[in-house]
C-alpha cells in the first residue's frame, strides 16, 4: 500500500511537472503582462505584430480620433441625461419617445464612427492581421449593450 | 557421577564484553533501514513496470494537455481584459456608462 500511494504520488509529481512545463511553454508573458497593465497599446503592438511605423501610424490615429470621442461622449451624455431627467418628471410617453430616439441616434453615429476608425486602423496592420482585429472587435462594437447607471427601481 | 563444578559456569560469570563504542551506529542502521526502503519500492515498481509506465505515460499526456489549457484560457481571459480596456478608451458610449457610474459612485 506504501508503494502504490509512493508511485501514485511520484507519478502525480511528474504529471503536475509536465503541466506547468507546458503552461509556460505556450503561456503568452507580454500578453499577460499588457493585461496585468491595462495596456491596450501595447497588446495592439504586440497581439497584432506591429511594427515601429504602423504602431506610431496607429497611436497618430487615435490621437486623432480622441477628439471626435469626446464629441460623441459628451453628445450621448447629455441626451441621457436629458432622457432620465424626463423620465424622473413623468414627461409624456410623447416626449420620451423622443427623447429615447435623441439617445439611440447619437449611439448609432457613435457606433458608425467607430466602425470608420476601427476600419482605418485595421488598414495600417500588416495583412492578415487587420482582418482579425476586426473579427475581435467589430462584433463587441456591434453588441454593445447600455449598462446604464446602477439603479435600485426593481422594475428595470 | 561427577559432582565438582562445571567450570564453564564461573568462568561465564566472570565473562565481561566491552565493545569499542561507534558513534556512526545509529545513522548506519538507519541508512541500511532507508537503503532497504529504497530497493523495495524500485523493486516494487519493476514488478509493476507496465502499470507503472501507463500510469506515468496518463500523466506526462495529461498533464501536457492542462498546462497547455490552462495556458490558452490565460490568454483568452487576457485577451477578453484587453479588448475591453481598449474598446473603453475608444468607444464613446462605454466613456459615457463609465462616467454615468462614476457619478453615481461619487
Amino acid at each position: 500500500m506504501k508503494n502504490f500511494l509512493l508511485t501514485f504520488l511520484a507519478v502525480l509529481a511528474a504529471g503536475a511537472l509536465v503541466a506547468g512545463a507546458f503552461f509556460r511553454w505556450h503561456c503568452d508573458d507580454a500578453l499577460h503582462a499588457a493585461a496585468q497593465e491595462r495596456d491596450a497599446m501595447k497588446w495592439l503592438r504586440t497581439e497584432f505584430h506591429l511594427s515601429d511605423a504602423q504602431f506610431a501610424a496607429i497611436a497618430k490615429l487615435h490621437e486623432d480620433y480622441s477628439a471626435e470621442c469626446a464629441n460623441h461622449c459628451v453628445a450621448i451624455g447629455s441626451a441621457r441625461a436629458e432622457l432620465t431627467a424626463a423620465e424622473k418628471s413623468g414627461q409624456p410617453a410623447a416626449a420620451l419617445a423622443a427623447l429615447r430616439r435623441n439617445v439611440a441616434e447619437r449611439e448609432l453615429a457613435c457606433r458608425t464612427a467607430i466602425g470608420v476608425h476601427l476600419r482605418k486602423v485595421a488598414a495600417s496592420m500588416p495583412p492578415g492581421e487587420g482582418e482579425r482585429y476586426l473579427q475581435l472587435l467589430l462584433p463587441r462594437v456591434e453588441n454593445y449593450t447600455h449598462r446604464g447607471a446602477p439603479t435600485v427601481r426593481l422594475d428595470e | 557421577m561427577n559432582t565438582s563444578p562445571d567450570p564453564l559456569s564461573g568462568l561465564l560469570q566472570h565473562w565481561r564484553i566491552a565493545p569499542p563504542g561507534d558513534p556512526q551506529f545509529r545513522s548506519a542502521v538507519w541508512a541500511r533501514l532507508q537503503a532497504a526502503r529504497d530497493t523495495r519500492w524500485a523493486a516494487y515498481v519493476r514488478q509493476h513496470a507496465a502499470a507503472s509506465c501507463a500510469a506515468l505515460a496518463l500523466a506526462v499526456v495529461a498533464g501536457g494537455w492542462l498546462g497547455q489549457w490552462q495556458a490558452h484560457r490565460q490568454a483568452a481571459q487576457d485577451r477578453e481584459v484587453l479588448a475591453t480596456t481598449y474598446l473603453a478608451e475608444i468607444d464613446a458610449r462605454v466613456i459615457a456608462d463609465n462616467r454615468a457610474e462614476t457619478h453615481v459612485h461619487h
